[in-house]
Formats: C-alpha cells, structure tokens, sequence
C-alpha cells in the first residue's frame, strides 16, 4: 500500500498476528491498517537537466585541429578553425580536454561547472603564431544578468595592408522607427575604441544596448555599424567610413542573445581597383 | 399407520398439523398453556386416556404419535390447581416422552437423542451449542416451503417463508422429522452437531395426493441434502447453474469472484472478471439483488466481482437462457448475485491477507505523485483539480477563445504538477474484510436482521510489456513496465424484517475502486521524431459505485399470491482525473526531449493532461405477481410484472497540452526553447514556466475534428412480462411468455468552439420497442435427469458511449476510440438443448447444443491501420451466427471405492464448449469494402472454452485446482482480416489450498493464480518487419486483402511465433496469497 506498510515488515505482521488471535478490539487492527497505509512520497526519480554544450575554434595562424572530450566521453574528434561543435550534454560538471587530432597528445583542459540547462559556449582562441601553442578558453558561463550591455572585442587581421599600425574604431547604432522598420535617421554612438593594433586582440568595450528602442519592441536589434580610422591621422581607413545606402560596415550584430556577453570579431579588409572594403566578422561569441 | 391420532377422534391428523401451524402463526396472542392451572386425579390408566382427561380439562391441543404413548399407563396421582407443566411432568416422568408447547399445542414426542447425548436441558449442556440449519423445500419444483415443521426431540420449529429453519442444540446426533401440510414426512437421520458448528440440512419434501396419513421416508441427513441440492437443479425454470450459501460455506472463498469460479461455465478472469460460455462482457450481465449493476470499469462492459465478501453472498445463480421476468440484456450469461437478507445465524468474520506477485516483488514501483488516501481509494486533491470542479473549465475555454494568454497562464499556473515518475517500491497485497450479521427472533415468528460488511483491498503489480507499432513505435520488454496499483473499499448493509407472510429488506452497497496504471516505456520512434523513445502514461480512473434498494415480499391471503416489489437507487462515478502522458525523445542539438510546439498541438504527442469525468444515476421500479393455481391435479403458476429503469448519464472532458504560449514563434520560440531545453518533464510543469511567451496548457484534443467534449444521456425502459409455469404432463414443464421492453434513449453532445469556448449541441434519440419471447419445456426423463428445449430472444444494447462522437484516445495503443451515432441495438434468438443429469449431492452432467443468431450486433472496428496507429469505432455488423456444444459436469470421486470416505470429498469438475461463427456486415455501405461476410468469430467470443477443476474439500484442509483455457478471440475487429487483433490463448492454472485451525474458527487460505505465467499477446495474422524504420507489414497488397493467411501460415489463423506480427506481449507472473479469516 505505501512504504512503511505493516505486512512488509515480518515484525508487524506477527503484530498483527497476536491482535487478531485475540480478538479484542477489531478498532486497533484496522488502526494499524490506517497505518499501513500511511502515504510516502516516493523518492522522485531525477532527470539531470541536459543543456548545449557549444566548442568553438578559432585560430588565426595556426593550422591544429583539435580532438574535444567532455567527462571522458568523445565530443568531436576534429574540430577545425572555424568551426564549432553544438551538442546536448548532460551533468553538474563537465570536464573538457583538448587533444590533438592527430596525435592525440593533451593540449589543455578545463572543469566548468553546468548546473541548469542554460546553453555553454567554450570558445578556444588561438591567436598565437606558434602551432604548438595552446589555444585560450573562454567560457561563457551562464548569468543571471538581465542587463543589455555586451562587451565587444576586435582582431585586425591586416594580411591585406589595408589597416594602418593603430586603428580608431567607433561602433555606432543606427536607429530604425519600430513601426516602420525604415532608418529613423537617428544615430547613437556607443562605444570607440581608439587605438586597436592588427594582429592583437583589443580590449573589451562595453556596449550599452539599453536605448534600443527597436530591440526593445521586436527584440530584433537596430542597426550596428562601426567606422575604422587611422588613430594617428584620423583620417578614415579606405573602407572605413559608415555609408547609410550600403551599410557595407555593419558590425555583426544581428540578434539579442541573453546568454551572450562576449562577442569577438576579426576585422579584415579588401583591396580592389575600385578601393578597398573592410569587413567584420563575428568568430566567437561566449 | 397412524402417526398422529387426537383425543377427537373425527379429528385427521392433517387438520392437527393445520391447527398447529395457525397456532403458530397467532401464538403471541395466546396465554402460556403450561401454566395453565388444573385439577385432576389419575389412577394408573392408559397414558392416553390420562392424555385426554388432561385435554378436556383444559381445552388445549393436544398432539402425538399414537404408537407412541400405547404401551404407558399414568401413575397414581392427584394434582391440585397445578400448572399442567407440572402435572404432564408427573404423567411423563417414567416413560420416554417429553412435551412441548408449541404456540398454545402441546405435542408430546419421543425424545431422540444417542446414548451419548445430553440433555439440552439439563445444567450438563455444552455453553457452546452447535446448530441445525437449512432449508425445505418442494421436491416437483425446488421451491422453498413455508411453515414446514421440523422437529428434533422434544423442540420444533416452523421454516420460514424462504423455507429456512434453524436450531441450536448442544452437540449430539440427532434425528429430524419434517413434515408439511400436503406434503409427505421424512426422517433424516445422522445429524450430527458440533460445537460452534453448524450443520447444513436441506430437505425436500414430495407432494402427497388424497393420502390421510402420511409415509414417513427415511433417510440420512447427507443424502438428503444431497438430494434437495439437485432438486432446485434440476427443477430451475431455466438453463442455469448456480451456487448456494451452503455451498459457499463450506468452501474458503473469501469474494464472490473467487466463488464465482466453482460454477460451471464461467471463466473467471484476472481474478474478478467472468466470462460465460467464451463470450465476451459485452454479452455477460449481472445483476446484484436483482437490479441490473452499470460496469464498475472504464471503456469496458464488466463488473469486478471481487468487490463483493462472501460470507455476504446468499446465492449466485447463472442463467444460461432466458425468462420473460429476467433483464433482458444478454446473451452468454445472467450472473444473479443476492447477498444474505437474514442470516441463518449471527455471524462475525474478519479476514485479513497479504500476497505477492512473483514478478513484483523486491523491484522499484513506479508512479506519479500520489494522493495521501489513494491506498483507499481517494485520488488526492494534486489529481482532482478538474474533475472535483475547482478548474472553471468554462472561463479557461472563454480565455482561450479571447487568445487572452495571461489569463491562460494565470490559470495555467493553477494545475498542480504532478509530472515525475516516483519510486515508491513494491507493496505486497493488503486485504481486509470485516463482515457481521445479527438475527433477532421476534414474536409470532417474526425476524429482524441486519448484516454489515466492510472490506478494502490494495495490490500492485509489475507488468513487463513489449509493443510493436510497425512504421511507428517499437517498445522494448527489456525495459518498459506497466505499473499497476489497485484499491478498492466498499461496504455493504442489509436491514432485513420477515414475518411468516411479509418481508422487508434495504440493502446499500457502495463500492470505491482506485486504479493507477503507469506505463513507462522505452524503445524507438520513427513517427514524428525518429530517435530513441521514452513513453510514460499514467491512467488514473476512480470508481464509486453506491447502490441502495428496498425490496419487499408479500404471500397475499389464503391464495398463496406471492406479490414482490422492489425499488433502487445506484449512483455511480467514474473519474479519470490528471492522466498525464510524457512523450521523451533523445534530445538533439535543436530539439528537446518533448515537443513543446508543433502545427497542431494535439495529444498524441507531447506532454499532455486529460480529465475526465463520468456520472450516472440509475432509478429502477419493479413489481411482481406470481399466482399458483392448481389444475388437472397439477400446480402452475401465472407471473407477470413491469419494470422501470431510468438512467441519466452525464460525461465531461478535457484535454490539455503543456504548449508553447506565444503569439508569433519567430519572435518568442528562441527564448522559451532555451529556457525550456533539456528540462525533465516535471520541471517544465512548474508553475513558473506558465507565462506567456513560454508555456501554458492549451485546450487539445486527438485531432482537428471537432468531435464531442461532453455528453448526457437519459435512458428509461419500461418493461413488461407475462409468463407461465406450466406443469404440461406429470414430467413436463413449460416455462414461457414473452417480455415487452420499450427503450428511450436521448443522447446530447456538447462541442466546445474553439474560437469562442461556446459549447454547440447535438441531440440524438432513439426509441425502440421489443418482444422477447421465451420458452423452456423441461422433460423429466426420470427423477435425476432431465432434457431441456430452451428458446429465448434477448438483447445487447448500444450504451450512451458508443452512440456518443466523443472521440477518447487511448494512448498506450495509440489507438483513438471513436462513438458512432446511429448505432443499432443488437438482438439475439438463442437456442439450446441440453440433456442434464444429476447423479448426486452437487453433482451434475449435461451437454448442450446453443444456437445464437446476432443482429446488428456491435463491435469495435478498425479499418485505419497503416501501420501502427489506429481509428477504432464501434459499429453495427449485420449478423452474425453461432453455434456451440458446451459439455458440463460436476462430480465426487466417492463413487469409486465406497468405504474411503475422503473419496467422496474430492470433485472433479469440467467444461468445455467449442463454437462456430461467421459474422456479416454491409462492408460496402458501411466500411467502402468489397466483402460483406467473413469467417470469423463475432468480437470477443472465443471458439473454444476449457474449463477444469480437482478438489479435495475436507472439514479440516482443502486444496482446490483451476485450470482453463479459452480460445484466441477478437478484441478488435477489422476491415480486412490481417487487421483483426487476436488475443492468444493462455493456460490458466491456479492453486489453493487451505486449511481450519482453532476448532475451525480459523480459516487459512493459500493461492497461487496463474502457476504457469504464460504471457498475454495480443497479434495479427500477418507477418512484419523487424521493428527498425521504415519496417512495416510485409506482403500485403490490394488482392490479397481479404485473404485471412497473408503471410501463409501453417498454423491458420492461430498464434505462430515465427510468422505474426505481435502488437503486445504482456507478462504477469504469479500472484501468491495468504488469508486468514478469522469467525467468531
């Protein structure tokens, strides 16, 4: 009947047993039957949350292909440049090495902590030039901040010689009317970042995301660009300028992610007869 | 020989015997006859003439056997203004004679009594008497007899109008005589009585013509018996086999369905369920004290027998065929149960038993949350939050309508969550029963008693469970459970008052039944989302069933009318509250384990919530007249009466789905999927995630047809019966006339409109009238043995369910169930001939033939079978016809060497009848098929039924084995015959042995059911692929459709493990279980 029931227990049954041979108060033995069949709770048979385990490579100049282990377990045997690997995983704690592919030798690893189902993105970072060098790990641990500030960081990659040796960037937001969905004609700037040096990753600035209107509406965002100048001339890198009819430097940010507070874009630029182009990608976001 | 002679010698001993009996009947206005003072003087004459001084002084009744009192002569006295207690004290002082006052009638007697008996007066009498009890009944008709004399040395009583008597003596052997105005005398010798015992004795008594002294026929109490036991056999109006509280008594049973299984023909099904001849329950009905009992299960037509204590039973009585003054409502069998209106004898039994299931015990149990009084019945308050109507379903569906989200949320946050399967580990069975009854003898032979019973069980049990859905599902044994947890309560009344000519009787019975069944299964998907599959469904269903009835019996004058009458009320609910189903998928990079949104949002998919509730109220009326006349020299009978039921039924659903609560999922979906990845079930249904934006239950149901959410149905059937008992000839008798039911059936479904919540109606009525004649000519062939020619019309009517559009989904089988409006009551003519024989006490031999022809009989059909999920509907065959050969017999092993007594307790007992059937539709019309007539056994009949048992019941240890088998049957028809669902034939053996201990006051009962364990399949006739995608049923095209062996087995249409494709394997293992009963 439920868990301390009476006939389960050898004891009690011979209890019982001794009441009924002598048959004088039918009141206690079906009191002792009320108690058989007392309710329990059951013990609740746990799932554990699972959530998504994100790996993200990127490397500038260096070729390894990494082999990923979570808890033990095979999580992605090659794991190139560029590439990430997005699966469910499950456990408090996940401990991930980084092999290499080819000769499986250890590289690095790192325990995080994963109560909950909140996604994890570990993004490996390698902007040394050394092959053998093992990669940064970044770990974008799940927050309870709410707040719509992100932190931005460039990699001027100027294998084009298009950027000059220290680069001013200013990120700037286009706002666009929430009815119309068209350029208000508004513009906010949010952060500058004066002097990013190509081949280093710059510091981290904050972009306070809170005015806009728009992403607050449709939780699409408006409209982020940034301009590039040369922070000793302050004169616009060719390409860098913000050019409204084409929005050819639109800094990648495209949508609200709660759980993302890091993002790191490589800008990298193009020469052509006509001029050049500056384009900026987002590598890893954490 | 003269028996009797009286002082007056005009005087027959015929009119003594109508003195004594009206003397009886009007004694409480009489003044005590013994203490009547005289004065007389006798001087050593014949005790006779001193007999009939005494009388003429006193102006008493006297009465004796004159053979008696002639060879005693009175002593010399002289008695003064003396009691005549004292002065026939003084008469009889030297001879061997006693005297009695019975109701103002001096009968002065032999005393019986052994060697070794005591005086019952004397201060050496035994504290604890034994006790004679019985019954007298007519031996041309196995009718009771009402004011038999029944006299035991110097004591006598008179049988009721039940033909019950009752003494308590002190433990001797004894001698009886019985005798009755008209009828003839018996003498039953060897009774002997025990201490704290009591010793049955049924009597029959044969009818007397033109005779003035009565023959007084000798014999033993044990054959009496025996003979009065073949008696009502024998002289039953119709086919029937029953058992009778003697019966009962002397066996352990401790719930009427452990009894059920000791009557011939009956198959008694996971210890509760019968079956009659191999026909299904939709053919089957009972009756408890007469009135018709709704089924006590869900989506089935059956009744749970187990409910019922034994020692409450009266009799059980199966009808075979019908009468016109017997509901009219089956085809296989009436089962007739009557518990006890007045017990022969106060009694007080507790009975107390645990048990095991082999395949249980020692293993994690599994279910949702439960409620603190579940063990007794009551689902928690977690469960009832719809049906205890604390939801505002009406303001929930108007919300919905609104697309007003917020509200929905807010009400959404309301249901409890009771996701989250829970290990609450195996229980063994817990069983108890409490019954007491108490007779209180009035004056003038009045009797007023009441008997109680309580009783409530609890079991669980694991069931390891294969399902195979080709294309779809596939579910592991390995791995996936059922779960299934059972209580019930019930209690039972009876206020009886009787007086020689009237009876009175309210009996209430209610009966609470909880069953949980939690299937957890694990296997493969290739249906939405091919991946690994998780399926938990738990099914929640609570029963109360409570049934009041006043009944009354009235023998009107001199005319020997007998008028009864009977009044009912049962109300009965049945709840299926909170089922929760969780459909788990291995999670994938962009999927979580449920899918919390989809295009449609059904309930065959996700995690889902379905309530529903269902009541019934049934009032019933009946009365009826029986009139015996005599004519030709032979007594008849006229009955006739008039029935009334009404039922008013009403059902409500609801379906809900744990869903995505947003307006435009390109905006919302991103952020409710990562809040809602990953998460078990019972976390996703905390109230928390019920916003908009995240989750709510959405209203759902199985698909976008809008189908009946709730429907009410009123029922009444006014009947009406003319019958006759003819005596023909001397050997034959006529049981016949014809019932007259009219049927008025209303159903309303209510449609919730999705858009508003506004509910739409549909009103259906149906009214039909039947005749249903009926005749059973009995032949005597000699006095144990008898031929009899049977014919009946009978019916099976639609229920308010099938008639119904609701569409109920039944998870586990994937399966959606839907009503058909329009559905046609069934009939059907039965036929039998049987030859009966009935050798000796409790035994019996007969052989039947049956023939029943079904009209629009009513089947659940499935024609949608694609591969593995079904649309099953009920549905109107044309016809179908059967016929059968049952063989029946009953009998002891004492035949074989007289002198070894144990012998003779030993019964072997079999039956067995085989049946042939083809059923016909109107395929093209109704099911858009080419064939209209198929060889194949009409839904739930199985063409075979074996049916054995061995037992040894001896007065101190019994052992008792069951064993039978029933053929495959259809538990679902379809279409085209690879689509009918077969269940296989199982052997069923049980064990029972038991024991008396503490001078038999303590019964101890040990059962195994089901010894060999052979598990339940349920399989198609068709061969399929291993269950991998894609798989499905192999070698079915458009030609071969109606070919009943697609897959060519050797084995025709039965089980072949190689070849059919089985849709369900079930195993149970073995239930063990000890009793104890204890009677005070």
């Amino acid at each position: 009947m439920c868990g301390t029931g009476a006939l389960k227990d050898g004891t009690h049954l011979s209890t019982l047993l001794i009441i009924f041979k002598n048959m004088r108060n039918i009141k206690i033995l079906f009191f002792l039957l009320m108690l058989a069949a007392c309710n329990k709770e059951g013990v609740l048979k746990e799932q554990p949350d699972a959530k998504i385990l994100w790996v993200k490579y990127f490397a500038v100049n260096n070729p390894a292909t990494y082999r990923i282990t979570v808890n033990n377990k095979p999580f992605g045997d090659s794991l190139l440049t560029g590439q990430s690997i997005r699966r469910p995983m499950t456990g408090d704690q996940m401990h991930i090495e980084i092999k290499d592919h080819h000769t499986g030798a250890f590289i690095r690893d790192t325990l995080i902590s994963s109560p909950g189902n909140k996604e994890i993105v570990v993004s490996l970072l390698n902007l040394s030039n050394n092959g053998s060098a093992s990669p940064e790990i970044l770990i974008a641990a799940p927050t309870e901040d709410t707040g719509k500030t992100i932190n931005w960081s460039f990699y001027i990659d100027n294998s084009s010689g298009v950027f000059p040796d220290s680069a001013e960037i200013k990120i700037v937001r286009l706002n666009v009317d929430v009815n119309t969905w068209d350029l208000d004609g508004t513009a906010d700037t949010l952060a500058t970042l004066p002097s990013v040096k190509p081949g280093k990753l710059s510091n981290f600035v904050s972009l306070d995301l809170s005015g806009d209107k728009f992403m607050e509406a449709t939780t699409y965002p408006a409209i982020y660009m940034y301009q590039v100048k040369d922070a000793r001339t302050g004169l616009f890198v060719p390409g860098g300028e913000i050019d409204i009819s084409t929005l050819g430097t639109v800094l990648g940010y495209n949508m609200y992610e709660e759980s993302y507070k890091h993002y790191i874009s490589i800008m990298s630029g193009i020469k052509e007869p006509a001029g050049s182009i500056i384009l900026n990608s987002v590598v890893l976001t954490y | 020989m003269k028996f009797f002679i009286r002082t007056k010698p005009t005087m027959r001993w015929w009119k003594g015997l109508l003195v004594l009996i009206f003397a009886t009947a009007f004694s409480n206005v009489q003044a005590q006859p013994l203490s009547k003072k005289l004065t007389v003087s006798f001087s050593g004459e014949d005790l006779l003439t001193a007999l009939q001084k005494v009388e003429k002084i006193t102006e008493l009744d006297f009465a004796f056997n004159a053979s008696n009192i002639d060879h005693y002569k009175a002593p010399v006295a002289t008695y003064t203004d003396k009691p005549l207690e004292q002065v026939l004290k003084g008469l009889l002082r030297q001879t061997a004679l006693t005297f009695k006052d019975v109701n103002g009638y001096i009968i002065i007697n032999k005393e019986v009594r052994s060697p070794a008996q005591k005086d019952p007066g004397s201060s050496t009498a035994p504290k604890d008497p034994g006790s004679i009890a019985g019954k007298v009944i007519a031996e041309e008709s196995g009718l009771p007899l009402m004011g038999a004399s029944i006299r035991i040395g110097n004591r006598s009583v008179s049988s009721d109008v039940n033909g019950y008597f009752k003494f308590r003596l002190p433990a001797g052997d004894y001698t009886a005589i019985v005798s009755h105005i008209g009828y003839g005398t018996k003498e039953i010798t060897d009774i002997t009585v025990k201490e704290n015992q009591e010793f049955a004795l049924t009597v029959s008594l044969k009818r007397q013509k033109n005779e003035l002294a009565g023959v007084t026929v000798r014999g033993s109490a044990k054959k009496e018996s025996a003979a009065a036991l073949y008696t009502r056999q024998k002289n039953s109006a119709a086919i029937s086999d029953g058992i009778s509280a003697e019966q009962i008594r002397v066996t352990p049973d401790n719930n009427t369905a452990q009894v059920l299984k000791r009557i011939s023909g009956l198959t008694v099904q996971d210890e509760k369920f019968v079956t009659v001849r191999g026909l299904s329950e939709r053919y089957n009905n009972v009756t408890l004290n007469g009135a018709s009992l709704p089924s006590t299960e869900p989506n089935r037509r059956n009744f749970a027998f187990d409910i019922i204590p034994s020692s409450m039973v009266d009799n059980i009585v199966v009808n075979k065929t019908a009468t016109p003054d017997l509901p009219a409502e089956f085809a296989g069998g009436l089962i007739q149960v009557n518990t006890r209106n007045v017990p022969n004898e106060n009694y007080t039994n507790i009975t107390i038993g645990t048990g095991i299931n082999t395949n249980s015990t020692g293993k994690p149990f599994y279910g949702l949350k439960r409620g603190q009084y579940e063990a007794f019945g009551f689902a928690g308050k977690e469960r009832t939050w719809w049906t205890d109507g604390n939801f505002d379903a009406k303001a929930y569906r108007a919300y919905a309508g609104a697309g007003n989200r917020e509200k929905m949320a807010e009400m959404s946050r309301t249901i409890p969550n009771t996701f989250g399967m829970r290990d609450y580990g195996y229980q063994p069975v817990q069983n108890m029963q409490i019954a007491m009854g108490r007779r209180f003898d009035l004056k003038n032979n009045q009797v007023m008693a009441f008997s109680l019973a309580a009783s409530t069980r609890h079991e669980e049990n694991i069931v390891n469970e294969r399902r195979h859905y080709p294309a779809y599902y596939y579910y592991s044994d390995s791995l996936s459970r059922a779960y299934n947890y059972n209580s019930a309560l019930g209690g039972l009344a009876s206020l009886a008052w009787q007086s020689k000519v009237h009876k009175l009787v309210f009996k209430s019975l209610y009966n609470r039944r909880l069953s949980s069944s939690t299937t957890d299964s694990y296997g493969a998907s290739w249906a939405t989302r091919p991946s690994a599959h998780n399926f938990m469904n738990n099914v929640l269903l609570v029963n109360a069933l409570w049934h009041n009835r006043l009944e009354g019996e009235h023998l009107l004058g001199k005319t020997k009318i007998k008028l009864d009458w009977s009044g009912d009320l049962i109300q009965l609910q049945k709840d299926q509250p909170d089922n929760r189903v969780s459909s788990k998928y291995e999670l994938a990079e962009t999927d979580s384990y449920y899918i919390l949104t989809d295009a449609n949002g059904f309930l065959s998919e996700g995690l889902t919530v379905f309530n529903a509730t269902f009541n019934e109220k049934k009032k019933s009326a009946n009365v009826n007249i029986t009139i015996p006349f005599t004519l030709l020299g032979r007594e008849h009978k006229i009955k006739t009466g008039y029935a009334f039921n009404r039922r008013d039924a009403f059902t409500e659903t609801m379906g809900f789905r744990l869903y995505w609560n947003g307006n435009s999922p390109q905006y919302e979906s991103g952020a409710m999927y990562k809040a809602t990845y990953g998460l078990p079930d019972y976390k996703l249904a905390q109230p928390e995630f019920m916003q908009p934006g995240l989750l709510h239950y959405k209203i759902t149901s199985i698909n976008g047809i809008n189908a009946t959410d709730d429907y009410s149905g009123i029922q009444r059937i006014h009947a009406g019966y003319v019958m006759a008992d003819l005596k023909l000839l001397e050997k034959l008798r006529l049981v016949g006339g014809v019932r007259l039911e009219e049927n008025y059936m209303r159903l309303t479904g209510t449609t919730y409109q999705v858009a508003t919540g506004n509910p739409v109606d549909s009103i259906l009525t149906y009214n039909t009238v039947n005749w249903l004649p009926s005749a059973n000519l009995t032949y005597n062939l000699s006095s144990k043995m008898n031929i009899r020619l049977a014919y009946s019309k009978t019916l099976a009517r639609a229920d308010f369910r099938e008639r119904s559009t609701y569409r109920y989904y039944d998870a586990n089988e994937k399966t959606i169930i839907n009503g058909a409006f329009g559905l046609k009551d069934g009939t059907i003519d039965n036929a039998d001939l049987r030859w009966e024989f009935y050798p000796g006490a409790g035994e019996v031999m007969s052989l039947s033939l049956f023939y029943k022809k079904f009209k629009d009989p009513v089947e659940l059909v499935t024609i949608d079978n694609s591969g593995g999920s079904l649309t099953n509907f009920y549905f109107n065959l044309a016809g179908s016809e059967n016929k059968g050969i049952e063989w029946d017999f009953r009998k002891s092993l004492g035949f074989i060497y007289h002198d070894w007594n144990w012998l003779s307790r030993i019964f072997i007992s079999g039956n067995a009848s085989w049946m042939k059937s083809e059923v016909e539709f109107d395929a093209a019309a109704q099911l858009g098929l080419g064939s209209n007539k198929r060889e194949r056994p009409l839904l739930g009949l199985s063409p075979y039924t074996y049916n054995g048992g061995l037992g040894y019941f001896g007065d101190r240890a019994g052992l008792n084995i069951n064993y039978n088998r029933y053929g495959r049957r259809i538990i679902v028809a379809g279409g085209f015959p690879y689509q009918d669902q077969y269940e296989n034939p199982r052997d069923v053996l049980d064990l029972q042995i038991s024991a008396r201990f503490l001078k038999n006051k303590l019964e101890v009962r040990f059962n195994i059911s089901d010894l060999l364990q052979q598990p339940v399949i349920i399989y198609q006739n068709i061969s399929v692929d291993p269950p991998v995608a894609n798989g499905n049923f192999i070698g079915r095209t458009a030609d071969n459709a109606y070919d009943p062996n697609i897959n060519k087995d050797p084995k025709g249409l039965n089980y072949n493990k190689d070849l059919d494709y089985v849709r369900y394997r079930g195993f149970k293992g073995r239930n063990t279980s000890l009793n104890l009963t204890y009677n005070f």
